[in-house]
């Protein structure tokens, strides 16, 4: 079963580039690291798939997430990867992250958990990766209303929680 | 400036969580490549069978142009009466054991205890893989034991000429793992080339090629073809075995270039073999993307190079007198009639992302060709796509294996997960493929099934914070279950807008009765200009959704609630849903597993026990197992069950909170589950 050397390195070359972003949206997206890389890589396998219509990077990133965020809504069915609580720090957190901060990132990854899935997408596309409401409501497949009004309660939720005051603004412990 | 706040906080939280580390882009881009692969090309024998059984018609999820494409595969056939549970046989549960149709049997042989969750990654099978094995003959519905396989395996495909099984095990080794799948045909392993007489109950172990280890086979006359999959790494020749002669002989060098994706179909009357490629020269140069096909007639010797099909496909699948080329990997394939060598159409793919890396298997008009139960099946006879899944939500990827009976497909065992735990299945099932066009009524089977069509549930809608009163403004709930067209609930349900009370808000909730499955749930809004200011964001006319089809499971015998935004008619998401029993059942294994054995007429308080069954702790006999007050009482398939449904004899595993010393033994059970 042979696949053109030039799509695999193509592929390569798109996984090189993306391969840590992508495990830093799923990673937030399903609060955990090894999901989010599993994620990932399940999501890497439908890309690849697809890949003779995705050869432009940009496309092929979207897809990715796209696939991901959907993939993540089976998930959340299956009990096996049921939401595990990340109550334990990691052994070797960021050199320049105090214990304060580390918790307070925490807590947001906590809150984004707790947070319906869609809601949280719209989050991390909107505010971790600075994409548009337009992308994000393209990526998702949703109208730019539907990403506003889930963007919006988001950070309602967030702020209900004491993680934003009320101009939007972080707050910390 | 809040949301350069919130971008820094989530930025840094990222990166506490997955720190940046190297990766290696190869390894990953070959996992990801490995996983499509096996996803894709369940290896598989080509079978030209008889019709035998055709019997109620089970159409599952018939996916369109313009179906929804979100919605997705669930255990749809299970409740369409598409999966009918036949007897159990001999075997244990198992994955990737080989079924095979005879024309007469369904043998099933080997396969591995290799337990791998959905989409994990796992290391490979502990154990050996199996070689026992059992023959199902559909006309009696019965089982019987055959004789070990001189090789064990799993995940094998087979030919099958007349009547005999061949497979070719390029794995036989003596502890066999998944690693092994990809590195077998590199490694020293020993290449079994085996043959399984049904009517002697006997297998034969014959010389294996006598060059190469890796090849595709399919039955073509008395022939057994090998064939490589790939000229990428140097042609090689393909072989014929003859059956007759038990003498292996080299096919003449085919007129094709070098080729990959090359597979190999049997003409419907066996006298030549259609070998299917595609250009290894289109691996660098897009424009010679097509397939080139060839005909090899077997008694004269020759190859005559047959015109290409209308579209790029990969599977050669031959069913009825036609070779089928799927359109894998997104191309349009064809279909050819060798005996006009005129390629036609095939009826356009789904509009579902991703179909084309789920391709099934084809249904003719007296056959079918299957490879998984997991995808997207062509149906020639009335020229569409039909999304099949398999029951109880098993997995079938990559392991289970299916073999076409007539037009139906049979499918052996799995593995299905619940609460982390993987349970091996030994279950045979059959799915009824829809009728063909003009094809008689079948005859319905003539012993009762074992499966009973699943409770409907209910849908409950619930409006967040609804005003009392809201003018110009209707709220409906448009509500399509199983991918069906939708009908719409609400319009003045939840607001008035004529009679005496216009604009009241009657009611914030609304609830229908659905089957049980996926329902797709999408609010239609109208808003009327001069509505007032109690719709403050519209001003202006609105009819329509301002939200996306939300999916929603619905559990037999339960009430999903979903909860709306009354102002948007957003859904929030499933975490609003109620849990399933099976949602709330202990991850952790059962603490007992027994039959339910009471109550006994004599005793006066009418409890019912539990009696052990073998091999459990004989510490839990008799003990007494009261389903109230706050027990979890699930169905098999964790479903919704009243405490009346467990009765003497219900086969059931129990969980357990506490149990005090006494004899027998009195437990707070925790939950209880009914078992097949």
């Amino acid at each position: 079963v042979g696949r053109a050397d030039g799509a695999r390195d193509e592929f390569e070359a798109f996984i090189s580039r993306a391969y840590l972003d992508l495990v830093r949206f799923g990673t937030m997206l399903l609060g955990d690291p090894g999901r989010g890389e599993d994620l990932v890589q399940t999501a890497l396998t439908k890309t690849y798939g697809a890949w003779s219509r995705l050869s432009d990077p940009a496309v092929a990133g979207a897809y990715t997430r796209k696939v991901m965020v959907r993939e993540a809504g089976r998930w959340r069915r299956r009990r096996w990867v049921g939401e595990r609580p990340t109550g334990t720090l990691p052994e070797s957190p960021a050199s320049d992250d105090t214990a304060e901060n580390v918790a307070d990132h925490l807590r947001l990854v906590d809150a984004l958990r707790a947070l319906p899935l869609q809601q949280r997408s719209v989050l991390l596309l909107r505010y971790m990766e600075g994409r548009s409401e337009a992308e994000a409501a393209e990526l998702l497949g949703v109208s730019v209303g539907t990403v506003k009004s889930r963007a919006a309660r988001g950070l309602a939720a967030l702020r209900s929680v004491g993680l934003l005051d009320e101009d939007g603004v972080l707050e910390r412990d | 400036m809040a949301d350069d706040d919130l971008r820094q906080r989530l930025g840094d939280a990222a990166n506490l969580l997955a720190p940046e580390r190297v990766v290696d882009p190869g390894s990953i881009a070959a996992r990801a490549r490995r996983s499509h692969r096996r996803r894709g090309t369940v290896r598989a024998g080509v079978l030209v069978a008889a019709a035998l059984v055709v019997g109620a018609v089970g159409v599952d999820r018939i996916v369109g142009s313009d179906d929804d494409p979100k919605v997705e595969t669930s255990a749809d056939g299970v409740e369409a009466g598409g999966w009918e549970r036949l007897p159990d046989g001999p075997l244990s549960g198992r994955v990737g054991a080989t079924a095979v149709w005879t024309g007469k049997e369904v043998v099933v042989v080997g396969g591995s205890t290799y337990l791998c969750p959905p989409a994990a990654d796992c290391a490979g099978p502990a154990d050996p893989p199996f070689s026992d094995g059992a023959a199902y003959d559909p006309s009696t519905r019965e089982w019987r034991s055959i004789a070990p396989s001189p090789a064990a395996f799993y995940g094998e495909g087979a030919a099958v000429v007349a009547g005999d099984l061949y497979l070719l095990v390029s794995c036989a080794m003596e502890r066999f793992t998944m690693d092994d799948v990809d590195t077998c045909p590199s490694t020293d392993g020993d290449v079994a080339f085996i043959r399984y007489d049904p009517d002697a109950d006997e297998w034969t172990s014959l010389d294996a090629p006598p060059t190469g280890r890796d090849y595709g086979l399919a039955g073509v006359g008395r022939f057994v073809v090998a064939y490589t999959g790939s000229d990428e790494r140097g042609e090689s020749p393909d072989l014929l075995f003859d059956t007759e002669s038990s003498a292996w002989q080299e096919i003449p060098d085919d007129p094709m270039p070098a080729v990959f994706d090359r597979t190999v179909v049997s003409s419907a009357d066996g006298e030549a073999l259609i070998l299917i490629g595609a250009p290894t020269a289109a691996l660098s140069d897009p424009s010679q993307d097509n397939n080139v096909v060839a005909r090899f007639d077997l008694a004269a010797r020759a190859w005559e190079e047959l015109p290409p099909p209308p579209g790029r496909g990969y599977r050669g699948w031959g069913v009825d007198d036609l070779v089928v080329l799927e359109p894998h990997f997104g191309g349009h394939g064809g279909s050819l009639d060798p005996s006009t060598n005129a390629w036609s159409e095939l009826p356009p793919g789904p509009d579902v992302d991703g179909w084309e890396n789920q391709i099934a298997g084809v249904i003719g008009r007296g056959d079918a060709v299957y490879t998984d139960a997991t995808g997207f099946l062509l149906d020639l006879t009335q020229a569409r796509w039909i999304e099949v899944a398999p029951p109880d939500g098993r997995q079938t990827y990559p392991y289970s294996n299916v073999t076409a009976v007539g037009r139906d497909m049979f499918l052996f065992g799995g593995d299905r997960w619940d609460g982390g735990v993987g349970e091996l299945l030994g279950d045979a099932w059959i799915w009824r493929a829809p009728r063909a066009e003009g094809e008689d009524e079948p005859d319905q089977p003539t012993t009762t099934s074992t499966t009973t069509p699943p409770r409907p549930g209910r849908l409950a809608i619930e409006l967040v914070d609804p005003p009392g009163y809201v003018e110009g403004y209707d709220l409906a709930v448009r509500v399509a279950p199983n991918g069906e067209s939708p009908f719409e609930h609400g319009l003045d349900d939840f607001v008035t807008d004529t009679g005496q009370r216009p604009g009241f808000m009657e009611s914030s909730s609304l609830t229908v009765d659905v089957p049980s499955g996926s329902v797709t749930v999408q609010a239609h809004l109208t808003i009327g200009p001069g509505g007032g200011p109690r719709v403050p964001d519209f001003v202006d006319k609105f009819d329509g959704s301002l939200c996306s089809p939300v999916e929603i499971g619905v559990a037999p015998g339960a009430t999903a609630v979903a909860r709306m935004d009354w102002q948007t008619g957003c859904l929030e998401s499933e975490s609003a849903l109620d849990p399933a029993p099976s949602d709330l059942l202990p991850e952790r294994e059962p603490d007992v597993v027994g039959v339910i054995s009471g109550p006994y007429p004599d005793e006066p308080d009418q409890r019912l026990r539990l009696t052990i069954s073998t091999g459990q702790d004989d510490y839990y006999d008799r003990a007494f197992l009261d389903p109230e007050g706050g027990v979890i009482v699930s169905g098999a398939s964790g479903e919704e069950v009243s405490a009346e449904e467990l009765g003497r004899g219900t086969r059931v595993d129990v969980w357990t909170a506490g149990c005090a010393e006494s004899a027998p033994v009195i437990c707070e059970i925790e939950a209880i589950r009914i078992r097949r």
